[in-house]
């Protein structure tokens, strides 16, 4: 009998899967017993189970005893209930557990429902961790609802990502042939009352500064709090930077999982925490050890001396130079940094190669190799085999006009003895765009297989393409032996794909751009160009521009070493994103603002959510402005909302600003950290979001648009004419009518000239 | 007489210069529309674009023609076609395979070749002349000496005569016109050729000829060698006549009495003037008109060169000699050495000759002559080969863009009469394009269905509308283009050997007077069976892999409605090629005038139907009595001009019209040689009777109504083909009896 897979586990990429699960673990409910939030901001709970009361956080005194249960929707790539169908099928949830939990007790429960058509007697469902069988029952047509509780093997929660399992054996016929692909042999596991719990706490450590690899991690369960400590009553500008970079740092270890950070003038007892500043003032502050034997710059690492379940880490020099090589050091290292608590950090140039593996990005004009995009050559098998994934970026700011293609040219081989209706699908973003028919009866071996794909159906920034193979075999007659041994299907690295040349030209303002790419904040390699204004230097104020200075290296993919951080005013020729309460906010950075700010108004209410457009290489018609009659008054967002919205900077009018405020300081912080949420991140759209503690985003368009690019005179034209047909229309009549007059009077110019002493032509007599 | 005047004539006004400034300003707008053109943009924009446009032509169909309105429609058009060989030349073409890749190549040279046509006609055509005839002085003195030539190869003495019958007619003062006839087919190489048959013949007809000429008063005159033909021809009798102007009329082109009282005005008016052109007007079918049986339904074929090409040439000054119906200056035709050329279209190449060393041309679109068109297939395609090679010879080996001397304008217009004849390489990949999609799937042409639905299509219809609005008189919707595919065929071969050898070719004269006895299948037709053979082939498979393969079917589509396309033009030249039957040599003109017919002592009233030179046709004014066939009298007729004219003739039948009067068929007896001349001036000599049966003749036809009507027609000539094919089928399967498939009169295989 065939074994079906209906929905497979990642084909050899369960960690993206889980960096986008993981993403979605800052609105995991808690469990029941779970501790409460730590000392941040308060943060509102998500509209979640009402057994479900707080969140948990690693942070706090109760962080030892921590009860966290999380629905396994949080665990599926698309939420939904999970359908098994055919004689046979599995699917797997995958568990991380981060090294720092000891987990002391665990259980899942899988609420499911199955087709009445089944047989007792020999249909079951069975629970897995990992290859071991936790709990199996039979699949009863009586009953159709049911449960699995069982408790998980504790001794196999290890460090690592586990394979929770559900696995079916479906049957309606008892002693005779029966179709293993039947409609009535399905079962459904409702994934949002299913869920997985763990008791754990958190390891006492001694750490080295290899271990920061796992201790800033994102399998930690729960939302990860970070202090940065600087001494002194007020950051400087410098400390602002370096801040925002450890941030950064701290941020792109989490992957996709937001990072909440505060900023402290001391180490809390609770948390971990990294300490930045000038080697005399950190003083008595950290262990003397970790502020170097010798003079210079350094990094060092120490367990919290209040609570060694946390950790310190120590940013400093003697000078602020030294301080800045450490900070630049430590927010650039991507490698794995030496087993010991202290290194001493001698100038830059030394950690120069070890470069970041960002998301590949593709140029314009540019063929690449599947394997420089990390696809190796690989081959799948059977019916439902997974998909081959091709992930890469495109520049952000790319404009491909209509008409242009990317060119796939595969190298391929599949099976033998495949059905006239087995296809490779290509899914391109999550939406279907072309098949290629898998037709040779005796299996066949490709190259420079063309396939061409619209290049605006590609999106700026991050693509995914996959290859989800659906091979039938030839003989699959009822009641007969179906093999599926034969159904292989191999994907050659040395396929390639090709973009055409792109030029730059965005139109803007586009949050939607912002959030998914960070656009124009990577328009330089590194964030250069880029401003980040800090509106005060309170604390809250301070920590909310490092968060979202954390999201946006997240976004970027790199440190933003060159992006500016002030509290000075951006200067023209800056893109700007510009922090702060409302009140903080100074007035020559909000002319142009599709916002006014100092009245109230009515701006919430007004604001309705934009769908999120699925969108490719220009912008999205959708998101057409609407006009306000009535003036927005930001003082209207206040009260629960935060705000933000783009425009062209007041500074010079050609670059984009970017504000994010709130009526207070503490608002500001509490809704910062509601917006660095995947759930709220991710819906930005338009020029103006409000949001407030349900996370859900406002968005609307009410300002002018403006462009961005090095694109020419022709790209520009053609973006106008596209966007503007009527005015194209308007343009070519209004030429033509010039045209023709101009030739009339040169054609009797030329008659003059031409034809002397003649009648004047009857020209049309 | 005249004086060559040096100074340049007022209102020429060289040192006007206020035009530079709207001659600079028109490039720079025309600048910023071809970029436009070629701007890419969103295919829901280029959809908004064309469909305005084309919604604007149509509008502006229907407003008065006026100039401005005119010149928008045509720039509009223009702009709409551009778009599309922008994008096609940026979007369409598929190197992915050779073999797809190189007939892609070909298709694309093909299209270009039409665009570069369309975007010169509407160049060419910007602002048709009409001119008007010069008055001549009161004092005939001042008049120009006229040598008229008619220049006769192997046509019929009876052609010859009515031609010279109606140029010793000519209404110009006698002493200042002498005609010569210049006889090729009795020089002294044919009357020794070594063929006695062929040598007795020669002799004859000189002999014949000079008895002729003598008895007309006409200059007979031949020479030693036949020598570079036509224009050798010309040469011998240019050098020994002495006259200021020169009117050259083939055979079987019969001047009006008035032809050179309106032309030769005109030199006097301007002396840097070297040709007045006037039309070739046929008052015979061609082939295509006659087998499809739209004579004077349809305007002929020549009408659209001679009612609006010609005049926008001479708007540009380019308007060139057409061989026959021109008068010349002889001092000009001296500063290029006389008649003989590098071409075989030596008329074409003198006038370019004359206009790149600063002389005028002028085109009087008034029909000076009565002429006739070849009458078989075989005849037609001769002459089309003919010029078809010479206008490749002249772009090869004088090339007008090139040639130093010519005006900027006059380069474009040469370079578009030359370049027309290229259609023969063009037309048969349009033919097969398609069906190498639909037979072998090889895609020549990569787009999509929506991108074929807002580029080509406009500029198909904008083609289309295009014609109609410019020729829409002169010409039906698809007409050109079965001419085309008719003449390609057989052109395409030509033209490929005067690629390969410039010089090669040889003049070839027209056939003309041919008569056709019974119906046949032209023995040039193979080709069309073939393709249309094909095309049928390509729509079958086409069809089955639309049913069975949905993933093709926006290219399938696009190619499946091209071949349909071409299917109705192959039916259209299937029915061309089913030869009628022709019994006239001379045809008959219809020409309503009083009448009247007198035998013994009656004399019946009567109105004459259509007359030619062996007999007329006349009706009876109802109640009278009816004669007998056999029946001799007088009949009189009064002439347009209140002549009477009388001729001797004979009932030959006696029949009822489609509307029930009573015919009688009429045959001329007894003809002394001034019933002769005034026979031919009643029916040649009045230019006025030929302008308003040219306007009958041209009346506007829209596309839809145009284009109805060829497939109207083509499908009922295809219906009786099939009906012949199956009847000779029978015939040679069942009787025995081989059906007549060749006929005598054609006189080439393809």
């Amino acid at each position: 009998m065939p074994l079906c897979n209906p929905r497979p586990l990642p084909f050899g990429f369960g960690a993206s899967l889980f960096l986008t699960t993981l993403a979605s673990l800052s609105a995991i409910e808690p469990a029941p017993s779970g501790p409460v939030a730590g000392d941040l901001p308060a943060v509102a709970p998500n509209p979640l189970p009402q057994d479900v009361p707080a969140r948990p956080s690693l942070s706090g005194p109760s962080a030892m005893d921590l009860t966290a249960r999380f629905a396994l929707e949080f665990f599926q790539e698309k939420p939904g209930p999970v359908t098994l169908r055919t004689v046979e099928a599995a699917y797997g949830f995958s568990i991380p557990v981060s090294p720092r939990m000891i987990v002391s007790a665990g259980q899942a429960e899988i609420n499911y429902s199955n087709s009445i058509s089944l047989l007792d007697e020999i249909s079951q469902i069975a629970l897995r961790w990992d290859d071991s069988l936790l709990a199996e029952a039979p699949l009863l047509k009586q009953s159709p609802s049911g449960r699995l509780l069982e408790e998980l093997p504790v001794q196999d929660i290890t460090p690592g990502y586990h394979n929770l399992g559900v696995a079916v054996a479906q049957h309606y016929v008892i002693g005779e042939c029966e179709d293993p692909v039947s409609s009535v042999l399905w079962t459904q596991i409702d994934t949002k009352k299913s869920w997985i719990e763990i008791d754990y706490g958190l390891k006492p450590l001694d750490p080295l500064l290899s271990d920061l690899a796992w201790l800033i991690d994102p399998k930690l369960w729960g939302d990860y709090q970070l202090s940065i400590v600087s001494p002194g009553a007020e950051p400087t500008d410098r400390m602002l930077r370096w801040g925002s970079l450890v941030a950064q740092r701290a941020a792109l270890m989490l992957d996709y999982k937001p990072l909440f950070v505060e900023s402290a003038t001391a180490i809390p007892p609770d948390r971990d925490a990294v300490v930045v500043g000038l080697r005399k003032d950190l003083a008595g502050m950290v262990e003397p050890g970790l502020l170097g034997k010798t003079r210079g710059a350094s990094i060092g690492i120490q367990a919290n001396p209040q609570d060694h379940r946390f950790f310190v880490l120590v940013l400093s020099g003697d000078s602020e130079d030294e301080v800045n090589l450490a900070v630049e050091t430590f927010a650039l290292w991507n490698g794995v940094l030496p087993a010991q608590k202290y290194l001493p950090i001698n100038n830059r140039s030394q950690q120069a190669g070890e470069s970041y593996l960002a998301n590949f990005t593709i140029k314009s004009a540019e063929v690449v190799a599947f394997s420089e995009i990390g696809q190796i050559t690989d081959t799948v098998k059977g019916m439902n085999a997974p998909a081959f994934r091709l992930d890469f970026s495109l520049p952000p700011d790319a404009y491909g006009r209509e008409g242009l293609t990317a060119e796939l040219r595969l190298h391929f081989a599949h099976g033998a003895g495949l059905r006239e209706d087995s296809v490779v699908n290509l899914i391109l973003n999550g939406e279907f765009s072309r098949a290629i028919p898998l037709l040779a009866k005796e299996g066949a071996v490709f190259r420079d297989y063309q396939v061409e794909i619209p290049l605006r159906s590609f999106r700026p920034g991050q693509n995914v393409i996959e290859f989800e193979t659906r091979m039938v075999p030839a003989r699959t007659g009822f009641c007969e032996l179906i093999q599926q041994e034969n159904l292989l299907f191999t994907l050659y690295d040395d396929s390639t794909i090709e973009f055409p040349a792109m030029e730059h030209y965005v139109r803007f303002p586009d949050l939607e751009l912002w959030q998914r790419t960070g656009f124009p904040v990577t328009k330089g390699p590194l964030g250069e160009g880029y401003f980040l204004h800090v509106a005060e230097r309170d604390p809250a104020t301070v920590a909310s521009a490092w968060m979202i200075s954390g999201k946006l290296a997240q976004t970027a993919g790199i440190p933003l070493l060159g992006m500016k951080v002030s509290c000075e005013l951006p200067l023209a020729g800056e893109h700007w994103l510009g922090v702060g309460a409302t009140s903080a906010i100074v007035p020559q950075l909000t002319p142009g603002a599709p916002v006014a700010f100092g009245e109230k108004g009515r701006l919430p209410f007004i604001l309705a959510e934009i769908p999120a457009a699925r969108r490719g290489l220009v912008p999205d018609r959708r998101q057409e402005r609407t006009r306000l009659s009535g003036g927005l008054e930001a003082k209207a967002v206040a009260g629960d909302f935060g705000l933000l919205c783009q425009y062209p900077s007041p500074m010079d009018g050609r670059s984009v600003a970017t504000l994010v405020t709130a009526e207070t300081r503490e608002k500001l912080q509490t809704r910062v950290s509601q917006l660095i949420r995947p759930e709220t991140w991710n819906g930005l759209n338009g020029d103006t979001v409000a949001w407030n503690g349900d996370g859900i985003p406002h968005a609307k368009r009410f300002g002018d648009a403006f462009y961005l690019g090095d694109a020419g005179v022709r790209t520009k034209a053609s973006f106008w004419f596209s966007r503007q047909p009527w005015g194209g229309v308007a343009l070519v009549l209004g030429l033509i009518v010039g045209c023709v007059f101009l030739l009339k009077q040169a054609l009797a110019v030329y008659f003059r000239r031409n034809h002397p002493n003649r009648e004047a032509p009857n020209l049309l007599a | 007489m005249f004086l060559l005047a040096d100074t340049p004539p007022p209102g020429s006004v060289a040192s006007d210069r206020k035009g530079s400034p709207w001659t600079l300003g028109w490039f720079l707008v025309f600048g910023a529309l071809l970029w436009l053109a070629a701007l890419p943009i969103d295919l829901s924009a280029q959809c908004w674009l064309a469909f305005t446009l084309i919604v604007v032509l149509m509008v502006l169909r229907y407003l008065p023609k006026r100039w401005t309105s005119r010149a928008l429609f045509l720039f509009i058009a223009g702009f709409v076609s551009l778009r599309y060989f922008c994008w096609r030349t940026m979007e369409t073409l598929d190197f992915s395979t050779f073999l797809g890749g190189s007939a892609g190549v070909l298709l694309y040279l093909a299209e270009f070749y039409g665009i570069c046509l369309f975007l010169l006609g509407i160049f060419v055509n910007i602002r048709p002349l009409n001119r008007r005839p010069a008055v001549l002085p009161q004092d005939t003195a001042l008049w120009p000496s006229v040598d008229v030539f008619v220049p006769t190869y192997n046509e019929s003495t009876e052609l010859i005569e009515v031609t010279l019958a109606a140029a010793i007619q000519i209404d110009y003062p006698k002493g200042l016109f002498t005609v010569h006839l210049l006889d090729d087919g009795g020089t002294d190489q044919k009357c020794h050729d070594k063929d006695p048959v062929k040598a007795a013949a020669a002799l004859q007809r000189r002999e014949d000829l000079m008895n002729l000429c003598a008895r007309m008063g006409v200059q007979y005159g031949t020479r030693a060698r036949n020598e570079h033909a036509k224009s050798g021809n010309l040469n011998e009798a240019y050098k020994r006549t002495s006259a200021e102007l020169i009117l050259i009329l083939d055979t079987d082109h019969v001047p009006t009495r008035d032809i050179l009282k309106e032309t030769t005005g005109w030199f006097l008016r301007d002396p840097k003037l070297f040709l007045v052109q006037t039309p070739h007007f046929f008052i015979n079918s061609d082939p295509v008109e006659r087998n499809l049986g739209v004579f004077g339904k349809m305007p002929g074929e020549s009408e659209m060169f001679y009612t609006v090409i010609q005049r926008g040439l001479d708007f540009w000054n380019a308007a060139f000699f057409c061989g026959s119906a021109a008068v010349l200056r002889r001092s000009c035709i001296d500063i290029v050495g006389g008649f003989e050329a590098d071409s075989i279209t030596e008329d074409a190449e003198i006038a370019l000759m004359l206009h790149a060393k600063g002389f005028r041309s002028a085109y009087l679109a008034k029909p000076l002559v009565a002429g006739l068109s070849p009458e078989t297939l075989g005849g037609l395609v001769l002459q089309r080969i003919r010029w078809a090679q010479g206008m490749a010879q002249i772009l090869l080996l004088k090339n007008p863009l090139l040639l130093p001397g010519l005006k900027p304008w006059q380069r474009l217009c040469y370079f578009n009469s030359s370049f027309f004849w290229f259609f023969g390489l063009a037309r048969p990949i349009f033919f097969v394009a398609p069906l190498m999609y639909l037979v072998s799937g090889i895609s020549v042409y990569r787009a999509g269905l929506a991108e074929v639905l807002v580029y080509a299509l406009p500029h198909l219809l904008a083609g289309f509308v295009v014609t109609n609005y410019q020729f829409g008189r002169v010409r039906w919707t698809l007409i050109s283009e079965l001419y085309e595919l008719i003449l390609s065929v057989f052109t395409l071969p030509a033209l490929l050997k005067v690629f390969l050898n410039p010089k090669a070719p040889d003049f070839k004269v027209t056939p003309k007077g041919e008569m056709l006895d019974r119906e046949f299948v032209s023995p040039l037709s193979w080709p069309f069976f073939v393709l249309t053979g094909m095309t049928l082939l390509g729509l079958g498979m086409g069809f089955w892999k639309l049913a069975v393969d949905p993933m093709e079917r926006d290219m399938m589509v696009v190619n499946l409605g091209w071949a349909l396309f071409n299917l109705v033009l192959l039916i259209a030249a299937l029915g061309v090629v089913f030869e009628r039957q022709q019994r006239r040599s001379f045809p008959r003109v219809e020409k309503p005038l009083p009448a009247s017919f007198g035998f013994g002592e009656m004399t019946l009233a009567a109105q004459l139907v259509d007359i030619s030179v062996g007999g007329a046709g006349v009706e009876l004014v109802r109640g009278s009595a009816v004669p007998g066939a056999g029946v001799e009298g007088v009949l009189a007729i009064t002439g347009t001009n209140g002549k009477a004219y009388a001729f001797h003739a004979i009932v030959e039948s006696v029949f009822r019209s489609p509307e029930g009067a009573l015919r009688l068929g009429m045959g001329f007896r007894h003809e002394s040689a001034s019933e002769a001349a005034e026979k031919v001036s009643l029916i040649y000599g009045d230019s006025a009777f030929w302008l308003a049966v040219r306007n009958q003749r041209t009346r506007h036809t829209g596309v839809r109504s145009g284009l109805g009507s060829l497939i109207h027609v083509s499908l009922s000539r295809c219906r009786e083909l099939s009906v012949y094919v199956a009847r000779s089928f029978r015939v040679r399967f069942f009787r025995g009896n081989q059906p007549n498939t060749s006929n005598n009169h054609a006189t080439l295989q393809p």
